[in-house]
């Protein structure tokens, strides 16, 4: 017997093919693998009567959709002539001229008929502006009033990556009608701080008064602002706030000549959007250097509400200037440039960069931009040894100047994971560690850990202990002495470069004097520092000589 | 006797505008219910439950007598939630996301509360993942109880064609609807 198949099983659950349904239910009553498929499939598709409660409509609302009812006459039917049809035709033509330029379909507000509450005086403004001005409203009496933000035009990025902070500023179209308008700004599900919500006029600026931005009560992730009008038409707004979520951190790839005496430097930079908003079309600028927030925007997202909160009072400084950065984004996106630059600039005491032309970045997204490329930098090796802080380890470092004479010092280098390959002899390239790189500023050097390393290793041995210089007490006990050792430094190189050892060597606490063939460095009260150069493969001995003075109490 | 739906439309069409809220009130459970499970968001459900009554009162001189007012009434709310879902996908990042928040009953402990938030957030989640079409025949026909029939009719469409929405819904669900001994398959 061939069975039911799953389909045949669901349009029989659902009724789909009543033709069908004697002949599969005889075919169930006969076969027990069917029935119990059926069976299972009927109790899988009631888990769908999880969503069967009828949710209330709020009263407010039905209070409004009843009031058209009621304040609305029902309209007559008006027998239409051939007069009246041109009429409406050339009225509906000059309707269409006279939107149709400005028209965008993602500008328009909201396609809704005028409140009801309006009058035909108030329709065409024959109301005077005082009248208008005098009946502001307390709370949009139904949605049909409320003016949702559009879709973005133009719409810039400003990441911090020292703090989770993003400014965004957009600039929307939005037509307003002559008198009070509702305009609100929804942001569910993303993580902008609403109380940073600051909205400007960029056309009609003396035409337009925002009077207020209210949180309306139990309606989260809300924000309406109140506008008062002059005219009827289109006005450009621009909107700035802040966000968490977007960050940008450098890269960098350090290749070092198989020498080991100079690298090539390629720098790059990674914008993420984790921000629950999709960012099309945007410019993106980055900002490096540390900056001091009050609040953390993240903490300032999550709030449920944000009632009660003060202004936004982000110490940052005027990114913008007083030439409009997006003009200027604009003409760098007009050029033909075969790969996006990073356009650096300085900033006060920060550091602006400027992805050429536009990025589209949604939520969830990453991008990797090419930032720069430096070649012949001169580098140092330098391979430290502390048994105190390391143990037996000799740990490398690798150092470089962010100067000019470097073939950098254009900008400071931001922070960022750098990897270090070095390049073999056939040509190959060879991992050889990952290192974080702190933020440099120009005219500094940087020495980056490269973790440990058997390739050059360092032995303290201690030869001979003696004491010396006996001092008695008065009864002939002894109170003090000094305490002499003898200490073998050996070094073994085995790298085929040069290669400069720093080696720290703990002294004590007590007062102590060293002799020795080696150069050597007092760096406190407590440490000495010897400097080696070592050939390639090949050994050096330091021999030092410690006296430490002990006191019988010690 | 009750006046009829119909009564009360071709009275409100006659000028008689306490039908109308009585029209509203009868339907607007059905009504914002469907509306919610639609497009699953309490400020848009709103938005397409006034929309419609608003076009009920501009367009009822164009309601044919004798006609089924449901039908018709869905039919109009079908088109303004359907319009609205492609508005709303073409510019997702500022519609109000704000969801319908499950009912627990007086009944549930703790346990059960979250076992139902999760089971309600996870077929809520299968019936959005359905195209706008296909959620539209389903929900008209598994919780509105409308007939194949009467759901060509409101969607304007065919029936094979609703047919065909339901049969890639429901293939769709048995893919994403949770099953009860546990779990997806």
């Amino acid at each position: 017997m061939n069975h039911l198949s799953a389909q045949q099983l669901r349009d029989y659950t659902f009724d789909m093919r009543p033709e069908t349904a004697v002949e599969i239910a005889a075919h169930l009553e006969q076969c027990a693998e069917c029935r119990s498929a059926f069976q299972s499939l009927e109790a899988q598709f009631q888990t769908l009567d999880v969503l069967q409660d009828q949710p209330e409509i709020s009263e407010e609302r039905l209070k409004a959709v009843l009031a058209e009812g009621r304040n609305n006459p029902t309209p007559k039917v008006i027998p239409i002539r051939p007069l009246a049809i041109a009429t409406l035709a050339a009225g509906l033509a000059l309707a269409f001229f006279m939107i149709r330029p400005n028209h965008q379909p993602h500008a328009r507000i909201a396609d809704h008929p005028p409140a009801p509450q309006q009058s035909p005086r108030e329709v065409h403004g024959t109301t005077s502006l005082a009248e208008l001005r005098a009946t502001r409203p307390f709370a949009p009496a139904s949605n049909i009033e409320l003016n949702v933000l559009p879709r973005r035009d133009e719409v810039q990025l400003t990441i911090y990556n020292a703090e989770d902070l993003t400014l965004v500023r957009e600039t929307r179209k939005i037509t307003l009608k002559r008198g009070w308008n509702w305009l609100q700004f929804m942001w569910s599900n993303t993580r902008i701080d609403p109380t940073s919500l600051e909205l400007k006029l960029s056309t009609h600026a003396d035409q337009v008064e925002i009077t207020q931005l209210v949180y309306p009560p139990r309606l989260n992730e809300l924000a309406r602002w109140t506008l008062f009008s002059e005219f009827s038409g289109e006005a450009k707004f621009e909107l700035t706030y802040f966000t968490a979520g977007l960050k940008w951190n450098a890269d960098y790839e350090a290749t070092l000549s198989s020498d080991e005496q100079t690298m090539e430097l390629k720098s790059r930079i990674r914008v993420d959007n984790h921000s629950g908003e999709d960012y099309e079309n945007a410019q993106v600028r980055m900002v490096v250097g540390h900056i001091h927030i009050v609040d953390n925007i993240e903490t300032l997202a999550k709030r449920p509400s944000p009632y009660g909160r003060p202004g936004a009072c982000y110490p940052l400084p005027d990114l913008f200037g007083s030439a409009s950065a997006l003009d200027v984004a604009s003409s760098l996106s007009a050029k033909k440039a075969e790969r996006k630059q990073i356009l650096k600039s300085r900033l006060s005491e920060y550091q602006l960069y400027t992805i050429e032309g536009r990025e589209t970045i949604p939520d969830g997204w990453g991008k990797r931009l090419p930032n720069f490329e430096a070649r012949e930098i001169r580098v140092t090796h330098r391979y430290k040894f502390e048994a105190e802080r390391w143990g037996k380890e000799t740990r490398r470092f690798l150092s470089f100047a962010n100067t000019k004479a470097d073939q950098l010092g254009n900008t400071p280098l931001p922070q960022g994971q750098m990897r270090v390959f070095k390049k073999a002899s056939n040509g190959g390239l060879a991992y050889l560690e990952q290192a974080h790189l702190q933020y440099i500023p120009i005219g500094q050097a940087v020495e980056l850990e490269l973790g440990t390393t058997k390739k050059v290793t360092v032995e303290p041995r201690l030869m001979r202990t003696r004491a010396e210089r006996m001092a008695y007490d008065s009864k002939g006990n002894i109170s003090g002495w000094d305490e002499i050792t003898d200490w073998n430094i050996e070094i073994i190189n085995t790298q085929p470069i040069p290669v400069e050892v720093e080696i720290m060597r703990w002294a004590g606490s007590s007062p102590w004097k060293i002799r020795s063939g080696a150069a050597f460095e007092k760096m406190d009260a407590e440490h000495v520092q010897f400097t080696e150069q070592v050939e390639p493969h090949s050994k050096r001995l330091i021999k030092y000589e410690l006296t430490i003075r002990r006191e019988k109490d010690d | 006797m009750e006046q009829t739906d119909e009564g009360l439309m071709e009275a409100y069409k006659g000028g008689n505008l306490a039908a109308f809220p009585d029209l509203v009130q009868r339907h607007q459970t059905l009504l914002f219910g469907y509306l919610m499970r639609m497009v699953h968001n309490r400020e848009m459900a709103e938005d397409c439950f006034q929309e419609t009554f608003l076009r009920v009162h501009k367009k009822a001189q164009t309601y044919r007598s004798g006609a089924k007012f449901k039908s018709w009434l869905f039919t109009i709310a079908t088109r303004i939630a359907l319009d609205r879902l492609r508005k709303a996908q073409r510019r997702p990042s500022f519609q109000s996301l704000e969801s319908c928040e499950p009912v627990p009953t007086a009944t549930d402990s703790p346990d059960e509360a979250t076992a139902r938030t999760e089971l309600r957030q996870t077929v809520q989640a299968a019936l959005e993942s359905l195209p706008p079409q296909q959620r539209a025949a389903l929900i008209l026909s598994y919780y509105q109880g409308h007939t194949y029939p009467e759901i060509a009719h409101i969607m304007g469409c065919s029936l094979s064609t609703v047919k065909t929405h339901m049969s890639r819904a429901l293939k769709k669900l048995a893919t994403r609807l949770p099953h009860p001994d546990g779990g997806l398959r």
